[in-house]
């Protein structure tokens, strides 16, 4: 014979093992618990008329004390799967504990309010919380670092970039780069211009026979102007950019070469007199 | 190899109870015995010599002893390495002149590493990929113009300072990009407002501790995804020589990918150069940016770089050079996995970087 008052009397004078104690109230900790206070009305094994709602994977049930099976504590609790619709459901609860206390009805359909709004929730923080937390480990991350200084080292940036951009530039503008004792080419420069005088005045027909120097200019040569050593001055100019006809990326390695972009420039050609 | 006996084992066996100066005759013969030491090295004798050393009992006398080999040992080597540097290769005595080892000689030879000469599979497939219309428009004879890169680039939800001047950094650095604050927007409709105004890449930097430390690169509209590891950020007024003035550049940047060698590289080359316009041809002073990759670490530098012919005062032999200042932020990345398809598309991983798997070998690198 089971007697909920005694069942109450032992577990709540003696001990409860969902039974836990804060300062100000009582809690129960039982899983069937419908308030999660420690009440005698509340108590899921001091009442052998009791119901709740729970949630489980998701999906909400009503669960239901059998009074006549309370000595089989295993196969005490029917549940009864409720509605997705919220009015349904309500019926359904209804109806299942149409002749059951005032109060335990109410309190049903608050936990299944409350049920509810937890999973609207929750289902709201999934959408908008995309910051996943990811673990760190401490050794991976100071070898990660030594690892990268190393790298670092061996990398030489500023050389590499350098000779990569030497590179190019010498296959943007070879006449740039042409080897050339630079002083003995500025003398050669004005031997020329000064036998280019003589020429002029001595005899015009002897001129015609040879390729004359030309001097072609494209368009206005703005680079030309830019023999001043400031960087941060040539910067300021700010040219407009044709539409992109973009060059082919070249992907780097010592020794690929790039491919020489359409000239503009001042086409100079100076002929040596052999003498 | 000289036998020699030991006549000090047994006079320190006798001796061994008295405590007090070395006996004169024993320390005759110990220097006798390192005076018979061969010179010139033969590697077995020296081993053999160090075994019979080592059963001088006396530490003082026996640590003594192991000194006076090493240091004929270090002089037979020195001699050697001069030989060798003398003589070059012909030096049959010394050896020719190696090649130190270094974990870029020691690399793990890859099955995709494309060389120098370059591979015609590999440009095929090149030709073909997301970053083609941004890259390679003007080959087949410049009939359609180039896709022009836009850039967009944000953060994570709240991030601190330090972040918000990087990416701002980041969006002066590279032509045509954009910054914009994510004011806790959901990625999703991050990316439906960058296709909708026509972005080509989405580049998100994540912060941990206050500092920038990923940066997912998207491209759009099909591009992959690419998630690195962002590491030493230095902004450009962190640079140990900052650069005066603040102007936002106007000329399309030299783009450098150095060292990127297996297919794996040279597609993330390809992702993050598609983020810069094309340069039409390389002027004489302009900016670079360099991604270099050493050891699966991609560098990123910023400079202004200038073309310095050497002046008519120069030395005969004096080359151009190429001057750079340092101009832009620093950063480093290191790829963590490489997902084909946008963000959020849900897109199969081309690459994941495992470490249990793929750094068992301190001489493998992927890039």
């Amino acid at each position: 014979m089971n007697s909920d008052d005694l069942i109450w009397q032992i577990i709540n004078n003696s001990f409860c093992s969902f039974m836990t104690k804060t300062k100000t109230s009582k809690f129960c900790r039982n899983e069937y618990n419908l308030t999660g206070l420690c009440n005698r009305h509340s108590c899921p094994l001091a009442n052998s008329q009791y119901a709740t709602v729970r949630e489980e994977d998701g999906v909400i049930y009503l669960y239901m004390k059998v009074a006549e099976r309370a000595h089989l504590p295993a196969k005490m609790w029917e549940r009864v799967k409720l509605h997705r619709n919220y009015e349904r459901a309500i019926g359904q609860i209804k109806e299942k504990l149409i002749y059951w206390n005032n109060w335990i009805r109410r309190r049903v359909i608050a936990r299944f309010d409350r049920l509810l709004e937890v999973q609207k929730r929750s289902r709201r923080l999934v959408l908008t919380s995309e910051t996943k937390l990811v673990p760190l480990s401490r050794k991976v991350e100071r070898r990660e670092r030594r690892r990268e200084d190393k790298a670092l080292v061996r990398a030489g940036l500023e050389t590499a970039i350098e000779k990569e951009m030497l590179d190019r530039l010498r296959a943007a503008n070879p006449e740039e780069f042409v080897n050339v004792d630079r002083a003995a080419y500025e003398k050669a420069l004005q031997a020329v211009e000064v036998e280019d005088e003589e020429d002029d005045e001595e005899s015009e027909e002897e001129e015609e026979d040879e390729s004359e120097s030309e001097t072609e200019y494209v368009e206005d040569f703005d680079e030309s102007e830019e023999e001043i050593e400031d960087i941060q001055e040539q910067q300021e100019e700010g040219e407009e950019e044709e539409p992109p006809v973009r060059q082919k990326l070249t992907l780097s390695s010592r020794g690929a070469a790039a491919i020489a972009p359409p000239r503009k420039r001042a086409k100079v050609t100076v002929e040596y007199d052999s003498d | 190899a000289q036998t020699k006996t030991m006549p000090n084992k047994n006079k320190s066996a006798v001796n061994a109870s008295n405590s007090g100066p070395p006996r004169p005759d024993s320390n005759d013969n110990k220097k006798q015995k390192t005076n018979k030491k061969p010179k010139k090295d033969d590697a077995s004798s020296i081993v053999g010599l160090k075994q019979r050393l080592s059963s001088i009992r006396n530490k003082q006398r026996r640590q003594a002893a192991y000194q006076q080999v090493r240091q004929a040992e270090r002089k037979a080597k020195e001699a050697a390495v001069k030989l060798r540097r003398r003589n070059g290769a012909d030096n049959g005595a010394a050896g020719p002149a190696k090649e130190p080892h270094t974990l870029e000689s020691l690399r793990l030879p890859d099955a995709t590493m494309t060389g120098p000469a370059g591979d015609a599979e590999v440009d095929a497939e090149e030709a073909a990929d997301e970053f083609a219309d941004i890259l390679d428009a003007a080959g087949a004879g410049g009939e359609g113009q180039a896709r022009l890169p836009r850039l967009l680039v944000t953060h994570a939800d709240e991030v601190g300072r330090r972040t918000a001047a990087f990416c701002r950094c980041l969006a002066r650095t590279v032509p045509n990009a954009v910054f914009c604050r994510r004011r806790r927007l959901p990625l999703g409709r991050v990316l439906a407002a960058a296709k909708a105004k026509e972005f080509t890449a989405v580049m998100i930097i994540g912060e941990h501790d206050k500092k920038p430390c990923t940066a997912l690169l998207t491209h759009l509209p099909a591009g992959p995804t690419f998630a690195f590891r962002l590491s030493s950020v230095r902004l450009p007024r962190e640079l140990p020589r900052p650069p005066e003035d603040d102007k936002p550049e106007t000329v399309a940047p030299q783009v450098l990918c150095n060292r990127f060698h297996t297919r794996l590289g040279r597609r993330v080359a390809r992702g993050l150069a598609a983020i810069f316009p094309g340069a039409s041809g390389v002027r004489r002073h302009a900016r670079v940016v360099t991604f270099h990759n050493q050891r699966d670490y991609v560098f990123f530098r910023h400079h202004r770089y200038i073309l310095r012919q050497p002046g008519s005062g120069a030395k005969p032999g004096a080359k151009p050079r190429c001057a750079l200042q340092e101009v832009g932020p620093r950063f480093t990345l290191k790829l963590r996995s490489l997902q084909t398809g946008p963000l959020g598309a849900g897109g199969g991983y081309e690459w994941l970087h495992k470490r249990h798997e793929m750094d068992q070998s301190r001489r493998r690198f992927f890039l």
